[in-house]
């Protein structure tokens, strides 16, 4: 086949393969990760004033970390994340698609940008992989694009002296790839032997810009300052610590100049490589390489895929989708312990858990809440619990701690909910201050306003707001030391405020049966609804009673006084004999015992004795 | 037309305070809503440009700050921003008298004078530095925080120390001695844990922890010759409310009381500072250095009847020459004759005045909102509350400027949660006057600030050494391990 034809073919096949690629990326993380994103707006709290621009113009990197501060603000929606992932994913892409194409069109490395594509889309697998990243990689990539098209090798050397500060000021360490290109391509691409002294000034100015700018940032560095120092000035900026920094940029930068001393040096110098054969196997090599990257990318997807269920449950919880994260989890076999908590409260707000509650697999109160890692995360799950339950102190508590535990101190959901509960407690000032702050994000600046109008106009509208006044209605009333990492002790308080508290009661009652406690699980009863009929009574709950009433060999009028039904009544006494007479004849509990008897709180009570 | 736009630009510019004055204008027969609120304050010759906003919605707003024989005028949106050379120039020359602030603000477009306050500008000096950690106002997690040094004769902010250099470690209790800027210690937690004291630019990191006390030292006061700190030893611990107004209490399983001998390094410990049946906390040493002073409650069972806790303020007497306490304990203030709780004593330079905070119980009374600041005349033994000072919210971290005249503390009052330093003056006969909130380029700083002040200390010069060198020591130095006398 004729080398023109097969250039042709090749630049065919390039088109077909990076327009699928760059179509399907947006595509795949919608499917399959989208929650991830959702849940990532909460790593940022960005907003419009000039006083943040300004903030994020005085150091380097700022601007870059600023854009994708913005653009993480837009994964408010669900479309949000996917669709400016991929695309500044493509953007990088076909900016090195451009600046190979500056060297030389060489059709049998065409798959080389779809790697460092692909490199990134996995890293973006990561709900922790800021942005930002991909961001300041196509801003570089772009600032290289016009230094390499500057023909006259003067005008280009100096030209690159701004490009890098620019690059460095604005892009803070993704100035590395700039300067690494430079060199490359000042290397092979020019024969003048002035350009060393242009890449000299230039390497200068890579080493010495950043000290010059903490000086500038700073204060005065005095000289005592060990040359150890010189690679945490290298990362100084608020976006990345230094392990981001060498997996997020060296690597690239490290490719990009094998790419190049590869491609000057491999495929310029011998033009007759395709006729020779050589040119399919360095295709070949490349589709390997993708494909082995490929490979790992779906470990990777493997790994965020079972995250993303938590993901969604959170989502899900945002929107009091309550119904939607049981059935959602319903037929999940293997569901990882941290949605637990999530699925408790849906169970808890839905009043189901006294029906569904041992149809799944956990068996402990441990799992109602989480426990409290000084984390972002479970203080994050633990805020959700405690507001919806109504325990507004602690879900003020856990929202302070989540945000400040936050990477970068910032969350705009958190605050969001700091200021939920303020309004609730009644605390107007704090209140309007955050508001305020809120008010200038792009997204939830609606809500603030009207809240923050409400409240200037307007207070007492504030008690009036469903959500206020049916959250206020639960609070506690008597002060005492708070435990908020036992449930029982975060939910009596709560019950005894409001008898009507519904998640506060599944949740006492569910650790008590759990913990096979009945005479605390009588006792909740007793005191706060002695009234209740047969009727109102769960199936589960008549269960446990009966095992109380029979555990304390209960006189038969307080039988017949308990709301416990008839069926339950003849279903226990059948339950009763049955065990009795495997007791009788020393038997051991078969699965015949326990098909029958599956899923009543007797078997599980059982069980959890012999435990 | 570009040129003429610029040209406009730049005279707009220039003419943003000294414009024309307003002369039509309809009076309005009450005082300005200001913030902060600036009205009727004393504040030092030296201090920064007392920036304020109009709390109302305006369009335009005109200040015209009077002095003997010289007035600056200045314009603005809604906020002003005098300027710092002419504001200079107008203290040096009214130094020790008032100034008068009369304010204009223009709504629907029509100006509006309101009734003119005052501004007392005393002779007396401010030392030229605060210091203060930055620090969310949190429960139990933090992220960066720092110990800062702020020019108060202007508005420059530079860290003495951040965490971010250290893994976002803990950095508490700074502590200078008599304001000395090259004299102070501070501790870190977490990573490269430690003491650092600096004594004359030098520092060290120490380990303070020695095995006869059950943890390393916490509350910390320098005595005036610098060869000696008074620390307590705190077993800390605290708890959060459910419903009540303070939202956090900090309390003690056991303390005690010790000094420091920084030159040989030991603790020296005595009997009655070191009690089982009492918490002893919050020390400080007398002017003189001849009397420490010190907080001290019956131990109760912690944290079940933490409102029992209740500390009087007591004294001993120390011998600097040999460093020995006598032991023989008075009291000065005391909880069971007052049912209050009192903590933080600081004497002022002078000697004259002892200047502590008040709460219902406990000791850490920054989560107290009843907390307020109390005072003893140290010749007469005068217990009063000073006036002017204190507010419905919290009053508690406190401590004085060189030449006596000044005090700051840290207060809630503004927004009920983010501490904030103001500053006192009293008088040579005692008299304090309304105080002021730490001065701010921009008046809308404090709306957009999300931290809170922490110990705030006064100083009386830049701190040395530099933030880069004190990186240094705490990365690479070697430990100095304390033992006892």
């Amino acid at each position: 086949m004729p080398l023109k034809m097969i250039n042709r073919t090749l630049n065919i096949l390039k088109i077909v393969l990076s327009t699928v690629f760059y179509l399907a990326l947006p595509l795949f993380y919608y499917i399959n990760f989208r929650y991830h994103y959702v849940a990532s707006e909460e790593y940022q709290m960005f907003t419009t004033d000039v006083n943040h621009l300004k903030e994020a113009l005085s150091y380097p990197g700022g601007l870059m970390g600023y854009i994708g501060e913005f653009l993480t603000a837009c994964f408010h929606f669900l479309e949000g994340g996917p669709l400016i992932t991929a695309l500044t994913i493509a953007i990088s892409g076909i900016l090195l698609e451009l600046l190979l194409c500056k060297a030389q069109k060489n059709y049998s490395l065409f798959i080389l940008p779809l790697l460092v594509a692909l490199q990134m889309a996995i890293l973006h697998l990561n709900i922790l992989v800021n942005i930002s990243s991909s961001v300041m990689l196509a801003f570089t990539l772009a600032v290289a694009l016009g230094y390499v098209s500057i023909q006259r090798e003067r005008i280009r050397w100096v030209a690159g002296i701004p490009m890098l500060l620019l690059a460095y000021w604005l892009g803070s360490a993704s100035s590395i790839i700039l300067f690494s290109l430079m060199v490359v391509w000042e290397l092979f691409q020019s024969k003048s032997p002035k350009r060393f002294i242009s890449l000299g000034i230039s390497a200068l100015i890579v080493i010495a810009f950043p000290l010059i700018a903490r000086i500038l940032l700073r204060d005065s560095h005095p000289m005592t300052v060990s040359i150890a120092y010189w690679s945490e000035v290298f990362a100084y900026d608020k976006v990345f610590k230094p392990s981001d920094f060498f997996l997020v940029w060296f690597a690239p930068a490290t490719l990009l100049c094998f790419l190049f001393v590869y491609y000057r040096m491999l495929v310029r110098k011998m033009p007759m490589l395709l006729k020779k054969s050589t040119g399919y196997v360095l295709i070949l090599i490349q589709f390997a390489a993708f494909s082995f990257m490929l490979k790992k990318g779906m470990d990777k997807y493997e790994m965020y895929k079972e995250d993303e269920i938590f993901m969604k449950a959170d989502y899900m919880v945002k929107n009091e989708q309550w119904e939607e994260i049981i059935l959602m989890t319903r037929d999940e076999l293997t569901l990882s312990e941290i949605n637990y908590p999530y699925i408790n409260l849906a169970l808890a707000k839905t009043g189901k858990m006294s029906t569904l509650l041992l149809n799944y697999s956990y068996n402990s109160p441990d799992m109602m809440l989480i426990p409290f890692m000084q984390d972002y995360l479970s203080a994050k799950i633990l805020n959700q619990i405690f507001y919806q339950i109504g325990d507004i102190t602690n879900a003020l508590h856990m929202a302070f701690e989540g945000g400040v535990s936050t990477p970068g101190a910032a969350n705009i959901i958190l605050m969001k909910r700091e200021i939920e509960c303020r309004l609730i407690l009644g605390d107007y000032v704090l209140a309007k201050k955050e508001l305020a702050r809120v008010a200038r994000t792009p997204f939830h600046r609606a809500w603030a306003r009207k809240m923050l109008h409400l409240l200037e106009t307007n207070p007492k509208g504030i008690d009036e707001l469903p959500w206020v006044a049916s959250k206020r209605k639960l609070l506690a009333k008597k002060n005492m030391i708070m435990n908020f990492q036992n449930i029982v002790q975060v939910c009596l308080p709560l019950l005894d405020a409001n008898p009507a508290n519904k998640a506060a009661f599944e949740y006492i009652t569910a650790a008590f049966l759990l913990e096979s406690k009945l005479q605390y699980f009588a006792n909740i009863y007793g005191q706060y609804y002695p009234n209740v009929t047969a009727e109102q009574v769960p199936i589960l709950h008549q269960q446990v009673l009966s095992a109380y009433l029979d555990a304390t060999k209960a006189p038969l009028q307080i039988w017949d006084q308990s709301p416990i039904s008839m069926e339950t009544k003849q279903a226990f006494v059948n339950f009763r004999n049955t065990y009795m007479k495997y007791m009788q004849e020393k038997r051991s509990l078969d699965s015949d015992f326990t098909r029958k008897f599956q899923g009543t709180y007797w078997l599980y009570y059982l069980n959890n004795i012999k435990k | 037309m570009r040129k003429i736009l610029i040209l406009i630009s730049i005279v707009c510019l220039f003419t943003a305070c000294d414009s024309g004055k307003i002369t039509t204008f309809e009076t309005a027969n009450v005082s300005p809503a200001i913030f902060p609120d600036y009205a009727d304050v004393t504040f030092p010759v030296n201090i920064a440009p007392l920036n304020f906003k109009l709390t109302e919605s305006c369009e335009a707003v005109q200040i015209i700050i009077k002095g003997k024989s010289e007035e600056i005028i200045c314009n603005g949106t809604y906020k002003i921003s005098i300027p710092a050379k002419k504001w200079r120039a107008l203290l040096e020359k009214n130094a020790g008298a008032a100034l008068e602030v009369t304010v204009f603000a223009k709504k629907d477009g029509k100006w509006t004078k309101y009734i003119p306050f005052s501004w007392h500008v005393a002779a007396d000096k401010i030392d030229s530095y605060l210091t203060y950690r930055l620090i969310d106002p949190g429960y139990e997690l933090w992220n960066k925080m720092g110990i800062y040094q702020r020019n108060l004769e202007g508005f420059e902010e530079s860290p003495i120390y951040e965490n971010t250099m250290n893994d976002l470690s803990c950095i508490n209790c700074h502590s200078f001695c008599n304001q000395d800027p090259k004299t102070f210690c501070f501790h870190m937690r977490a990573q490269n844990t430690g003491t650092y004291i600096t004594r004359n630019g030098k520092t060290e990191k120490l380990n303070m922890k020695v095995d006869k006390l059950y943890c390393a030292s916490r509350y910390v006061y320098w005595h005036p010759s610098g060869k000696y700190i008074a620390f307590s030893i705190n077993e800390t611990n605290q708890f959060f409310h459910s419903t009540d107004k303070n939202r956090v209490e900090v309390y003690d399983k056991k303390s005690e009381v010790v000094i420091y001998d920084v030159e040989n390094h030991t603790y020296i410990t005595n009997p009655s500072l070191m009690r089982s049946d009492a918490f002893e906390t919050f020390p400080s040493f007398s002017t003189d250095g001849k009397t420490l002073y010190f907080c001290s409650a019956d131990s109760v069972l912690m944290p079940d009847n933490f409102a029992n806790a209740k500390y009087s303020i007591c004294k001993t007497d120390f011998n600097p020459d040999n460093g020995t306490i006598s032991g023989k304990i008075d009291t000065i203030f005391s909880a069971r004759r007052t049912g209050k709780s009192a903590t933080l004593p600081r004497i002022s330079p002078d000697g004259n005045y002892l200047l502590f905070s008040v709460a219902d119980y406990g000791q850490f009374h920054i989560w107290h909102k009843e907390a307020d600041l109390y005072m003893i005349n140290l010749k007469t033994n005068e217990l009063f509350k000073p006036e002017n000072i204190n507010s419905n919210d919290v009053e508690s971290y406190h401590s004085w400027s060189s030449n006596s005249r000044w005090m700051v503390f840290s207060t809630r009052r503004v927004d009920g949660l983010h501490t904030v330093p103001f500053f006192s003056y009293m008088d040579k006969e005692g008299k304090t006057y309304k105080p002021f909130m730490l001065p701010q380029e921009d008046a809308d700083f404090y709306d957009n600030f999300f931290m809170y002040y922490n110990i705030p200390e006064m100083v009386k010069g830049k701190v040395d050494p530099d933030i880069y060198q004190m990186d240094d020591i705490v990365k690479n130095s070697n430990e100095v391990k304390v033992g006892i006398k």
